[in-house]
């Protein structure tokens, strides 16, 4: 969900820096686009599979976009990176 | 015609007077220089000049023609590039003070071809921060203004390719399209512009957002000047290993040839009936010259395009988020020295110098890429898509080529839409369906509104199949002679 998101744990994750009077501002957009993102929630996916766009040469494997890092569960409790206030 | 005002010709009309020496392409690099000069001030076009290059270049060129030996495509023709494309010897800031400094070392391969067909490159184009926008409000060096209204926005991101193209003081330019940046600003600004099928132009030497979404195209006044350009620049090129070995030799036919091939036209009327009055009132005059030329039109839709959006702004922020981890000042970025800084505070300060737009994305990415969310929605995305291209498919096997609005509404005022992401992103809603299929899609200057803006009337067409654009292109071009549409600047 898009709703509680701590901001500043998100900056962490993504390595940016964002002063604190922007926090405000930022927050209300990534809360806006994610919201839109959540529209995927009423798509059935039915019997289509990712790999169905394998007629397009990629540079690489969509599913290892993060090359700086491995990839991070932002629902751990345990972790730095419970982005979540909750 | 005075020589003068040999801006105002097309390309292919003055590279044939270079090479039948009626006129000497330092003549024509240099009125060409005093136009960029006396012009772009007021619209913001360019970022970097390549003056004294062009000119020297210019000369080489006629010399060649005074020899006899024989010259390229793009004879004595400038062009202008976008400032995320690679030109060795140029600043290549894609429009963000972290590259403000960055000199290329080496040419995009599309540059190198634009060389080889002794086309000559006369600057770097403004643009949306590393391509991220739809209006080139997002650029460091200010924001590019409509030459049709200053006060409103070019579109873009490629939106200097397009409005240094409208405002004659280049013939012919380079933008890059990862979700409409080409074929926006080329309808807000009354210019021709095609996002090639993805993989037949390289894209070695430009700087990536999205990987998997993006292509190199070229914008012109014209067709008949747009075909060169898109011939030098397609192909295989082993230098990018997702282009694929399928080059075709684009053409200009006539109309009688095009009408021949009795083409099958799907019109997206849904689209065309959600989009602003004047938008769909212009494109539906389009359907009516087509028709007019006797080609068969049928209305048809694409269901899943309610979910495009979300599709495609949940992949593109993914592969942003990737693409930019790179700018952490060591590998690219500024001179700065890391003496005193924790590791990780050093590299989250140095990409402060990110604009606001590009955080905002790198942050979006960030966040659908980690392991909690990858499911709900970057690979639900990437379904999306395959569901999207699956669609078009079956379209495709019905129709010849489809038609929509490249835009669903006229260009918004400068700063009006600038803090409202999603009202922003809205406005790719028709041109993101052509980068997630991958298929080429052209926009066609289609008239003017009663307040004197541009509207793009766009066209589909299944992979590899850009002749088909280029044909209706000529189509309609035919009717109305676009190229003359000129604003007053």
């Amino acid at each position: 969900m898009a709703k509680g998101i701590d901001i500043k744990k998100l900056c962490e994750l993504a390595k940016l820096e964002i002063p604190e009077q922007n926090m405000t501002e930022i927050s209300r957009k990534v809360e806006e686009v994610l919201l839109m993102f959540d529209k995927l929630d009423d798509f059935t996916t039915g019997d289509s599979k990712a790999s169905s766009i394998d007629d397009l040469k990629l540079e690489m494997a969509l599913e290892n976009l993060r090359d700086d890092k491995s990839r991070l569960d932002l629902n751990s409790s345990d972790g730095p990176w419970n982005i979540f206030n909750a | 015609m005075i020589l003068k005002r040999l801006y105002e010709l097309p390309a292919f009309v003055v590279s044939r007077k270079i090479k039948e020496q009626e006129v000497t392409a330092e003549e024509y690099i240099s009125i060409i220089i005093e136009r960029i000069k006396n012009v772009d001030f007021r619209i913001n076009s360019f970022i970097s000049h390549n003056f004294e290059n062009a000119i020297t270049k210019s000369r080489a060129i006629d010399k060649k023609i005074k020899e006899g030996t024989n010259t390229g495509l793009l004879a004595g023709i400038p062009v202008g590039i976008k400032d995320n494309i690679s030109v060795q010897g140029l600043k290549n800031t894609c429009a963000s003070r972290m590259l403000a400094e960055y000199t290329s070392p080496y040419n995009a391969t599309v540059v190198s071809k634009i060389e080889e067909q002794d086309g000559i490159v006369i600057g770097k184009l403004n643009m949306d921060e590393f391509g991220m926008g739809t209006t080139s409000e997002y650029s460091a060096f200010g924001p590019v203004r409509n030459p049709w209204n200053p006060e409103y926005v070019a579109g873009g991101s490629s939106g200097g390719s397009a409005a240094a193209v409208a405002s004659l003081q280049i013939p012919l330019s380079l933008g890059s399209d990862t979700g409409g940046s080409i074929r926006c600003p080329s309808s807000f600004c009354s210019v021709i512009g095609i996002k090639p099928t993805y993989g037949s132009v390289s894209r070695n030497g430009l700087i990536s957002y999205s990987n998997s979404l993006e292509q190199i195209g070229p914008l012109a006044r014209t067709i008949y000047d747009l075909v060169p350009l898109l011939n030098s620049i397609s192909g295989f090129d082993p230098k990018d290993n997702t282009t694929i070995n399928k080059k075709s030799e684009y053409q200009t036919n006539n109309v009688d040839n095009i009408l021949k091939k009795r083409y099958k036209i799907g019109v997206l009327e849904e689209l065309i009936d959600n989009s602003e009055s004047e938008v769909a009132k212009n494109n539906r005059k389009k359907v009516k010259e087509l028709e007019n030329y006797g080609c068969e039109i049928e209305d048809t839709r694409i269901s899943l395009s309610h979910y495009a959006l979300a599709s495609y702004y949940v992949i593109a922020t993914a592969e942003a988020s990737s693409n930019l981890s790179r700018y952490d000042n060591l590998r690219y970025g500024y001179e700065g020295s890391p003496e005193g800084y924790e590791w990780t505070s050093y590299f989250a300060e140095s990409r402060s110098r990110f604009g606001d737009e590009v955080k905002l994305r790198i942050l979006l990415g960030s966040y659908v890429l980690s392991a909690g969310y990858f499911g709900k929605y970057y690979a639900k995305a990437q379904k999306v898509r395959s569901k999207i291209k699956k669609e078009f498919d079956n379209l495709f096997n019905k129709y010849d080529i489809l038609l929509l609005p490249t835009m669903p509404a006229l260009p918004p005022k400068i700063g009006e839409k600038s803090s409202q992401p999603i009202e922003h992103y809205n406005l790719d809603v028709y041109t993101i369906l052509a980068n997630l299929a991958g298929i080429p899609a052209i926009s066609i200057p289609g008239g003017l509104s009663e307040k004197g803006f541009p509207i793009g009337v766009q066209i589909l067409a299944d992979g590899f199949n850009e002749q088909k654009l280029i044909d209706a292109a000529v189509l309609l071009e035919n009717v109305e002679g676009f190229e003359t549409w000129i604003p007053k600047i």
